[in-house]
């Protein structure tokens, strides 16, 4: 069991997300970083999609009242184990007592706390995603509080082969970004295909969507990102009717300024799409703080899919090399 | 699993049959990277110039450090990792004391018994 | 595509990729029953599709989310182009629900600016607003009511250039040529939020369209029907 002794607001309970709800006007919802959670998952032999604990404010305090495999993925914030450090990206056992404590991070913006046979909560509607605007899933609906005690579900007992743990290149050297012609030093890339209204913005919005720089602004969170950069315009300014949106879509409302749709989405907007980020880069755009800078790459389905490729061979060789490195105990 | 315990034993028997002191295995993201006892370089005996103890890689890959020298770290602390593919695994430090050299670089590979810091015994106040 | 009501309105049906998981189909047209009929029924039959995890109908659209792992995209584009055309119009009416409305005064704060608009008393909004019946056409941005269409086109009133603070709990609210019911406040969650829309009435008694404890846990559904009364006009 873990209990939770100090957190900020807004840290919360994730998976994978709700699929099959759009009927109720339900969006996927989720992590922001779903190979981090993925990552976690595979440390410690759990699926994929088990839910861990979503940090994005911190410094984050928590103890473990029982001995309990976990895993700190994501975010590079420093982790100490009862006082020791850990290296980012890192599963190991803590003792019964042990505090658990993640500081501001160095370098990403969300953490993810997974652990041994994950987190003992009812699914709702398929998912233990925490959809924070109508108080559902996750724990108890809402975001963690101090004094929270969550408690995990029965696995195959196992213990490390190194009883300091084992852990995971991160994702963002172990899956490299696409290529992009003059990027800066410090810029992210993300792939992004063309959008149905692609084509109604000017000639000169569509070269600057990928060849100039787009700064995150403070309006972000984990219900989309409002970028800054140059303007993007279009041909002629029709009104939308309101259709379904997914994670991913880059609308433009009449300023010009793009939004990025991310985890929370609502699942519909009105605003026109000049493209899509696609699912294997969603990640990195959730591991951008306020003040990060991104570039767009358009790329095609095949690219995307390739992209995608790349990503499941990450995770499938860890989960498959991490196994060698955990051994049922008695 | 690609490298199972008896495919190992099987290809250390054949590497002291010919005489090969040293096998390196690559697929996929797996290595595996057999040195025969002779290559293998019992710690103690590296540098009989320093007075410190040494913490060594466990493990064959590429290095990354966690800590640096001048460190003070605890017994059991994690100062370095050794990648395998995605896969890090731990170096630690054998005693408390302090990290007084580094004996190996940021992204070097190294292999089972590479030290990897000198270290000075001992528990310091501050 | 040619303009009405500032809408974009498209001359034929258009499939497009919505990043590499998902495939959006706009029907030609402008909104009609007839259409969106029939985008209820391609939604359900798409359902059962291999590959597909979801569809969601928009207003004049449909959304088919896949497994991109299983599911070819161009080909699932393909057959949704194929298969449109063919989609017959015609449901069953669903279900009429009556929600009694107060037009103006608190929660309806946006009525007079509404009205000053057209030129009007609140009144008159109230009895445009009050007069049709207003049909489920797809589901909202979040669990609730839906989307409705049925407005008076006469009530058209663009979109707020820039969002101000509202409270949606129960609130009836219009923007260009649509009309929203909100779902009651819900403890707990924010009260305020960011809208272009207009709130031009509250519906005090408007019953919990979405919850959990109840099974199915949606008290409306698409195609669903809603008659707004009109209780009082405070201006």
């Amino acid at each position: 069991m873990i209990e939770i002794l100090e957190t900020p607001p807004l840290n919360t309970m994730q998976d994978l997300g709700r699929v099959g709800y759009r009927c109720h006007g339900i969006g996927r919802g989720g992590v922001m970083d779903r190979l981090a959670l993925a990552a976690g998952n595979a440390l410690l032999g759990n699926d994929d999609g088990e839910a861990g604990l979503e940090f994005q404010l911190f410094p984050v305090r928590l103890r473990f009242t029982r001995e309990t495999a976990f895993a700190v993925t994501g975010a590079h914030c420093e982790a100490r184990l009862a006082g020791r450090r850990l290296p980012p990206w890192w599963a190991t056992r803590a003792q019964a007592g042990d505090e658990l404590v993640l500081s501001s991070p160095r370098k990403g913006m969300r953490a993810y706390l997974t652990i041994a046979g994950g987190f003992d909560v009812p699914q709702v509607l398929g998912s233990r995603s925490t959809h924070a605007r109508d108080s559902f899933g996750g724990f108890h609906g809402r975001p963690l509080l101090a004094g929270d005690v969550l408690g995990n579900r029965a696995h195959a007992p196992f213990v490390f082969r190194d009883s300091a743990g084992v852990g995971a290149t991160p994702a963002e050297e172990a899956v490299p970004a696409a290529p992009c012609e003059d990027l800066a030093d410090g810029e992210t890339v993300v792939r992004a295909i063309r959008a149905a209204e692609f084509d109604s913005f000017d000639e000169a919005s569509q070269t600057a969507l990928c060849r100039t720089p787009w700064k995150v602004t403070a309006r972000s969170n984990r219900q989309g990102y409002a970028l800054s950069g140059t303007p993007l315009r279009r041909n002629a300014l029709l009104e939308m009717r309101s259709h379904a949106i997914v994670p991913g879509v880059i609308q433009v409302p009449p300023s010009g300024q793009p939004l990025i749709q991310l985890a929370e989405a609502n699942s519909a907007g009105g605003y026109p799409k000049i493209g899509v980020v696609i699912e294997a880069d969603l990640w990195r755009i959730g591991q951008l703080p306020p003040g990060a800078t991104l570039r767009f790459v358009l790329c095609s389905l095949q690219e995307a899919r390739a992209a995608e490729q790349a990503s499941d061979a990450y995770l499938a060789s860890l989960r498959r090399l991490a196994g060698y490195c955990r051994k049922a105990a008695a | 699993m690609m490298f199972t315990a008896d495919k190992i034993a099987l290809l250390v028997a054949t590497m002291k049959r010919n005489g090969v002191a040293e096998l390196e295995i690559r697929e996929e993201a797996e290595e595996l990277r057999l040195v025969g006892a002779a290559g293998v370089r019992p710690t103690a005996a590296i540098s009989p110039r320093t007075a410190g103890r040494m913490v060594s890689a466990t493990a064959f890959g590429v290095l990354h450090l966690e800590r640096q020298a001048g460190a003070a770290v605890e017994a059991g602390e994690i100062v370095a990792t050794v990648a395998a593919g995605p896969l890090r695994r731990p170096v630690v430090s054998p005693i408390a004391g302090r990290l007084t050299r580094m004996l190996a670089r940021q992204a070097q590979r190294v292999e089972y018994g590479t030290p990897i810091f000198e270290i000075l015994e001992g528990k310091e106040r501050s | 595509m040619s303009v009405n009501s500032d809408v974009t309105v498209l001359k034929e049906a258009r499939v497009s990729f919505c990043g590499s998981a998902a495939v959006l189909l706009d029907a030609e047209g402008p909104l009609a029953l007839a259409t969106q009929e029939r985008i209820w029924r391609l939604s359900d039959k798409v359902r059962q599709w291999e590959g597909v995890v979801d569809t969601q109908p928009g207003m004049n659209s449909l959304l088919v989310v896949v497994d991109s792992r299983t599911a070819d995209l161009e080909a699932l584009a393909a057959r949704l182009r194929e298969t449109w055309p063919g989609v017959p119009s015609g449901r069953t009416a669903g279900r009429l629900i009556e929600v009694g409305v107060i037009y103006g005064g608190e929660g309806g704060q946006d009525l007079p600016e509404v009205a000053a608009f057209h030129k009007c008393a609140p009144a008159d909004i109230a009895k445009l607003h009050s007069g049709p019946e207003y049909t489920i056409f797809a589901p909202g941005v979040s669990p609730g009511f839906g989307y409705l269409f049925g407005m008076d086109k006469r009530l058209f009133t663009p979109r707020r250039k820039v969002p101000v603070m509202r409270a949606l709990g129960g609130g009836v609210s219009i923007a260009g040529i649509q009309s929203n019911l909100g779902k009651p406040y819900v403890e707990g969650t924010a009260k305020e939020v960011p809208t272009g829309w207009y709130m031009i009435g509250r519906a005090p008694d408007v019953p919990q369209p979405f919850d959990l404890d109840r099974t199915p846990p949606n008290l409306v559904s698409l195609g669903d029907r809603i008659r707004f009364r009109v209780d009082r006009v405070e201006a």
